[in-house]
C-alpha cells in the first residue's frame, strides 16, 4: 500500500517550496531559484492556503446539496438499507477522489479534502449506532487510512485522538485495575511511540509522510504530558470512578503527579535546547503554560488581577533577558529570524493584537473594562 | 526530508559550496532560531500585564495605592514612548526594520498602558458622559501617529478599532459572533460609509506609496465592517434588495483587490458575503416554494464557483 499521490511530484513540490523560502531569505539568488524550478518540475495543483479554504468551503457546501438530493431519492428504503447505501456512497467518493481529482494532479487543493472528509463522514455516519468501542475502532481505522493514503494532517490528528479513545475504552473495560494504571499506560504507550519515530523518519521511504510523522511526534509529546498532568488525572478520576473527593483531598500518588506536572515541561524545553529540536521547545513551552495554570488552579495565592499583572511583568522580563542573552549566538541558538514560518505574517499579528487587546473602549454605558481582558478567539485569518 | 534538500541541490550543482554550508547549518538544525518563541513570549507578557493592570486600577479606585499605581503606569507609558522615540529610525514611507528585537513590543506596551490610564481618568473624574467621543478620537489620533512614526501594524489596527468605536462601531470577536456589533438602529449606514471612506483613504495612500504594507490592514477592516454592516442591514430591513446589491458591489471590489494584491482573504470574504446575501434573497423569493430547489441551488452555485476557480487557477496564484 502506498500514498495516493505521485511521491516523486510531492518531493519536487517540497523542494520548490523550501527553495522559495530560501530565496525569500536571501540564501539563494533569483536565477538559481529559476534553475531549481527547471530541474524540479512540478505539475501538482496545490494552491495557497486561503484559496484552499475557499475551495474547501465551496466544495463542502456543494456536496451537502448532492447528499441532500441523494437522500431525497432514497429516503423510503429503511434505515438498514440507508446505512449500506451511505457506506457505498462513501466508497464511491473515495474512488471519485482518486479518478477525478488526484489523477488530474490535485494535491491537497481544498477540493480533495472536502471530498475525502465527506467520504469519511458517510462511512462513519453509517456505523454511529454501533457500540462505543466499535465506533472508535472504526473511526481510528478510517482516519488512519486517509492520513496514510492522502497524507492528510487533520486525519492524522483525528486518528491519534481515536486511538487514544480506543485505548481508553479498553482500559475502562478492565474495571479498577484499568483505571488505576491508565495514566501510566498512556505515558508508556505514547512515549514508546515518540521514541520509535526517529527510526521511522530516518528511512528514505517514509519521506512523503514526513509532516504526518511530525504531527504524530507533537501529539505523542502532548499526550504523554497530559496523561500525567495533575489536573487531568484528578478531574478524570473523579469523573470516571465517581470518586467523591473534597477539594482538600489528594488522589493516590498525588506527589508523583505534582512532580510530573512540574518537571516534564522543563525536561522537554531543556532537551529541546540541548538537541536543537524546536518541536520539543515549543511543545515544552505550551506544557509549561498548562502546568502554571494547573498549579494556579490548586494553589491560588493572589487575586487574579495581581497574578495577571505580576505574571505579565515576569514574562516580559524573562523574554527581554533571553533576547539580550541571545544577542550573540550561543550554542547555535539565535534570536534572529532565519527562515520565516509559513503561518507568520505581520498583518495577521497586527489584527490579532487589535482583537485581543484594548481598542474597543467607547461604550455609551459604564461597562468599560479597561484596556484589555478580551481574551480568546480573535479571527487570526490573515495570510497575505 | 527537508533536511536533505540543501544536499540534493548541492549534488545537482544548483547552489555553491558557500551557500550549501550556510543552508545546511539551518536545515540540519545545527543553528536554530527562537525568534518566534521569544516574540510570542513578549506578546503574552504584554497581554497579561496590560490586562491585569487594567483590571487592577479599576478594582482599587479610592485606595491609597491607586494613585501610586496610576503614577507608576504613567511613568511606564512615558518611558516606553521615550524609548521608542530615541531608538526610532527617521520616518520613511517604506517598511522599516525595528531597531531592536523588542522595539515593537515596547511601542505596543506604551500604547496599551496609555489606554488603561486614559480610561481610568475618564472613569474617575466623570468625563465619561460628556467627552467620551473626544477621548476616543484622541486615542485614535495618537495611535495613528504612533503607527506611522514607529511603523507598527499592530498599533495601526488598534487605531482603526478606536476610530471605528468613535463612530460607535464595535469591532471585536465577541461582537462578530453575537452579531450585535451595530448596537443601535441606522448604525449600518454609518458602518457602510465608514468602511468605504476608510478603504478610499487606504487606496489613496497606497497609490501614493505611503506605507504600502499598511494597506492590507486597512482593507481588512474595511471589508469586515462593510460586509458586517451590509449583511446586518439585509436581515433587518424590509427593502433588503438594496443591501443585496451593495454586498455584490463590495464583493466585486473584494474580488478586484484580491486579484490585484494577491491577498485572497478578501476573495474569501467576498465569497461568503455574496453567498449569504444571495441565499437570503432566494430564500425570500423562489426557494420558499420547493424544498429540493435548495439542493440544486447549492450544487449549481458552489459547483460553478469551484469550477471557476479551477478553470482560471492562474489568476488565483501567488506565484509570479
Amino acid at each position: 500500500m502506498k500514498s495516493a499521490y505521485d511521491t516523486h511530484q510531492v518531493h519536487n513540490l517540497t523542494v520548490l517550496r523550501e527553495s522559495r523560502n530560501w530565496l525569500e531569505h536571501h540564501f539563494i539568488r533569483k536565477e538559481q531559484f529559476e534553475q531549481i524550478q527547471q530541474t524540479f518540475k512540478c505539475r501538482l495543483y496545490h494552491p495557497n492556503f486561503l484559496i484552499r479554504i475557499i475551495l474547501f468551503v465551496a466544495t463542502a457546501l456543494g456536496l451537502v446539496g448532492v447528499a441532500g438530493l441523494a437522500i431525497l431519492m432514497v429516503k423510503d428504503v429503511g434505515s438498514d438499507a440507508l446505512r449500506v447505501l451511505a457506506v457505498i456512497y462513501g466508497i464511491v467518493s473515495f474512488i471519485a477522489l482518486d479518478i477525478w481529482l488526484i489523477k488530474k494532479d490535485h494535491y491537497k487543493s481544498g477540493v480533495t479534502e472536502a471530498v475525502m472528509f465527506q467520504a469519511c463522514i458517510c462511512i462513519l455516519g453509517a456505523v454511529i449506532d454501533e457500540s462505543e468501542l466499535t465506533f472508535r475502532v472504526l473511526a481510528f481505522l478510517v482516519f488512519a487510512y486517509t492520513a496514510f493514503r492522502y497524507l492528510d494532517w487533520i486525519s492524522t490528528l483525528l486518528s491519534v485522538g481515536f486511538l487514544g479513545a480506543v485505548l481508553f475504552s479498553l482500559l475502562m473495560k478492565w474495571e479498577n485495575t484499568g483505571q488505576a494504571i491508565m495514566p501510566f499506560f498512556f505515558m508508556m504507550a505514547f512515549s514508546t511511540c515518540y521514541l520509535s519515530l526517529p527510526k521511522i523518519k530516518a528511512r528514505p521511504s517514509s519521506s512523503p509522510w514526513h509532516n504526518n510523522l511530525w504531527l504524530l511526534e507533537v501529539s505523542s509529546l502532548i499526550i504523554v504530558y497530559l496523561s500525567g498532568n495533575y489536573y487531568m488525572v484528578r478531574e478524570l478520576s473523579i469523573e470516571i470512578s465517581g470518586l467523591p473527593l473534597s477539594p482538600e483531598e489528594h488522589i493516590p500518588f498525588a506527589y508523583f503527579f505534582y512532580a510530573f506536572t512540574a518537571v516534564v515541561p522543563i525536561i522537554y524545553v531543556v532537551t529541546g535546547l540541548r538537541k536543537h529540536n524546536s518541536t520539543l521547545i515549543r511543545v515544552g513551552a505550551l506544557c509549561a503554560i498548562l502546568s502554571i495554570l494547573t498549579f494556579k488552579y490548586y494553589f491560588s495565592i493572589a487575586p487574579p488581577e495581581i497574578t495577571l499583572t505580576v505574571a505579565g511583568a515576569l514574562v516580559i522580563l524573562l523574554a527581554a533577558s533571553l533576547l539580550n542573552y541571545l544577542r550573540l549566538m550561543g550554542h547555535g541558538i539565535t534570536r534572529e529570524n532565519i527562515l520565516s514560518e509559513k503561518w507568520a505574517s505581520a498583518s495577521a499579528e497586527g489584527f490579532l493584537v487589535s482583537q485581543t487587546m484594548g481598542g474597543n473602549e467607547a461604550k455609551p454605558n459604564n461597562q468599560f473594562e479597561g484596556g484589555g481582558g478580551t481574551f480568546g478567539g480573535g479571527g487570526a485569518t490573515g495570510d497575505v | 526530508m527537508t533536511e536533505e534538500i540543501p544536499k540534493l541541490l548541492r549534488q545537482r550543482g544548483l547552489i555553491d559550496e558557500d551557500q550549501f554550508t550556510r543552508m545546511d547549518a539551518v536545515a540540519s538544525g545545527k543553528i536554530i532560531s527562537v525568534f518566534y518563541e521569544l516574540r510570542s513570549l513578549l506578546y503574552l507578557g504584554v497581554l497579561l500585564f496590560t490586562g491585569g493592570a487594567g483590571i487592577l486600577v479599576y478594582q482599587h479606585i479610592g485606595d491609597l495605592g491607586h494613585l501610586l499605581s496610576i503614577i507608576g503606569l504613567s511613568l511606564l507609558a512615558l518611558g516606553c514612548f521615550i524609548y521608542a522615540l530615541r531608538k526610532a529610525q527617521p520616518y520613511a514611507n517604506i517598511a522599516i526594520k525595528p531597531p531592536t528585537p523588542y522595539y515593537d513590543y515596547v511601542v505596543l506596551l506604551g500604547c496599551l498602558v496609555f489606554i488603561s490610564i486614559q480610561g481610568y481618568l475618564q472613569f474617575r473624574y466623570g468625563w465619561l458622559d460628556d467627552n467620551l467621543g473626544m477621548s476616543t478620537m484622541l486615542t485614535a489620533v495618537l495611535f495613528f501617529m504612533a503607527a506611522y512614526r514607529f511603523d507598527h501594524v499592530g498599533v495601526l489596527s488598534l487605531a482603526i478599532t478606536a476610530l471605528a468605536s468613535f463612530w460607535s462601531i464595535q469591532v471585536s470577536p465577541q461582537k462578530w459572533t453575537s452579531a450585535d456589533f451595530l448596537s443601535h438602529a441606522n448604525l449600518h449606514i454609518t458602518a457602510i460609509v465608514f468602511s468605504i471612506s476608510l478603504a478610499a483613504v487606504a487606496g489613496i495612500l497606497d497609490v501614493r506609496n505611503i506605507k504600502k504594507h499598511f494597506t492590507f490592514t486597512y482593507f481588512n477592516f474595511s471589508f469586515l465592517i462593510f460586509f458586517g454592516g451590509a449583511l446586518a442591514a439585509l436581515f433587518r430591513e424590509s427593502n433588503y434588495i438594496i443591501y443585496v446589491l451593495m454586498t455584490y458591489a463590495g464583493s466585486a471590489a473584494g474580488y478586484w483587490i484580491a486579484r490585484k494584491s494577491k491577498s485572497f482573504l478578501f476573495l474569501f470574504y467576498a465569497f461568503l458575503a455574496t453567498y449569504i446575501a444571495t441565499t437570503y434573497w432566494l430564500a425570500r423569493t423562489i426557494l420558499e416554494y420547493e424544498e429540493s430547489l435548495w439542493f440544486y441551488y447549492s450544487i449549481i452555485s458552489c459547483g460553478g464557483f469551484v469550477y471557476f476557480i479551477l478553470r482560471f487557477r492562474k489568476l488565483f496564484s501567488t506565484k509570479e
